[in-house]
């Protein structure tokens, strides 16, 4: 089983796109995968189609089992929903033994090939014990300086987690890119510069992708053929279907 | 020694492509205008137009589809098959030629035995 957390403390950089998007992308591509909404504002659940309901409360709080928790959502793929209830988990969690450890514990023998977690935009206790339960992070961001402060901060929490004892691999993965704007070039080559092969391949601005939700598809479902999918003119070099390829050699192990 | 050691090339290879394509647009934006089109068109030798038969083009996109990569990347994937075919005397085109009444080519290929094939 493969751990992959999306996480970057900046709000509305994609996080929760990014995390429906691939989780049933690697769900259709015969992955069993499950999706484990960490953020309060219970948005995987709506992206898909679904109601928000307190999953994540119903895992820590009430020590339901995972198996019992988890709701199908499409083929291959199931959920782990979060709603208002989340916030409360996680006071639990502050009081608890080990709190850091608690996402390692709760996900140890899950039956599946891959889990996503998607965090909040926030940096709590929740957080460090997603980071210390990952094997992968992938860090959406836009290309605006903010943003991209956003990623140092996952990193500095990444170091924190290291100092446990616990080594992550990242990626980062620049969000609603739009390759006419000149601070969004910029942005891209500082990333470059300064991270150099963690940068994967941006995801191009797409209205697709903001409608998608409204109609509780994901967007392979609702326009597998935008740009956010297949990249600009087409060509997969950039686009979900590149970060796909990315996370499945991150699965099978060839990707470092 | 030194000059026997190689920088590896440590960026993703699609981001740097597309680094390298935004780059040089943005120097052919700042060129004076009378040059941009010689540029743009230096630029874009690697794509070519092609004539091909509407049935053919038809294919080669449900093909495309069906394995979801791109029509290009289809369309070199088959002549790199036939180049090398035909370098390897494995292709004849004489059964395929006709005389053109065209000025610049001696002649054309007749392909519709391949397209009711």
């Amino acid at each position: 089983m493969t751990i992959l957390t999306i996480a970057n403390q900046k709000g509305g950089v994609g996080k929760t796109t990014s995390a429906v998007t691939l989780a049933h992308g690697l769900a259709m591509a015969g992955q069993h995968t499950l999706l484990v909404d960490l953020d309060p504002q219970g948005h995987v659940a709506f992206a898909l189609g679904m109601d928000k309901a307190p999953g994540l409360y119903k895992l820590i709080v009430d020590e339901e089992r995972i198996t019992d928790v988890a709701i199908y959502s499409r083929d291959n793929l199931d959920i782990v929903p979060g709603d208002k209830k989340t916030e409360k988990a996680k006071r639990s969690i502050i009081i608890s033994n080990f709190p850091t450890e608690i996402m390692s514990r709760l996900l140890k023998n899950a039956p599946y090939d891959v889990v996503i977690l998607d965090l909040a935009p926030s940096l709590d206790v929740l957080h460090i014990s997603a980071l210390m339960a990952s094997d992968w992070i992938l860090i959406p961001t836009r290309l605006d300086a903010m943003a991209v402060d956003g990623v140092n901060e996952v990193l500095r929490s990444m170091g924190e987690v290291a100092e446990r004892g616990h080594r992550l691999g990242y990626s980062i993965l620049p969000t609603f890119f739009d390759r006419t704007t000149r601070e969004t070039v910029i942005q891209l080559k500082v990333l470059v510069e300064t991270f150099s092969g963690h940068v994967w391949p941006p995801i191009p601005q797409d209205t697709k992708a903001r409608e998608a939700p409204a109609y509780g598809k994901s967007l392979w479902e609702y326009a597998p053929r935008s740009p956010a999918i297949s990249g600009y003119e087409n060509n997969n070099k950039s686009g979900y279907i590149s970060t796909m390829h990315r996370v499945m050699e991150v699965i099978s192990g060839q990707h470092s | 020694m030194v000059n026997t050691l190689n920088r590896r090339n440590v960026v993703d290879p699609a981001v740097a492509e597309m680094l390298t394509d935004l780059e040089q647009k943005k120097r052919i934006t700042n060129m004076p205008k009378s040059k941009q089109l010689k540029a743009r068109k230096e630029a874009a030798r690697y794509k070519v137009g092609l004539d091909l038969p509407p049935k053919l083009h038809e294919s080669l996109k449900k093909i495309a589809e069906q394995e979801c990569i791109s029509v290009s990347g289809l369309v070199a994937f088959f002549l790199y098959q036939g180049v090398a075919e035909y370098n390897n005397d494995k292709v004849e085109l004489s059964p395929y030629k006709r005389l053109s009444r065209c000025a610049r080519f001696d002649y054309v290929l007749d392909l519709s035995k391949l397209e009711n094939s």
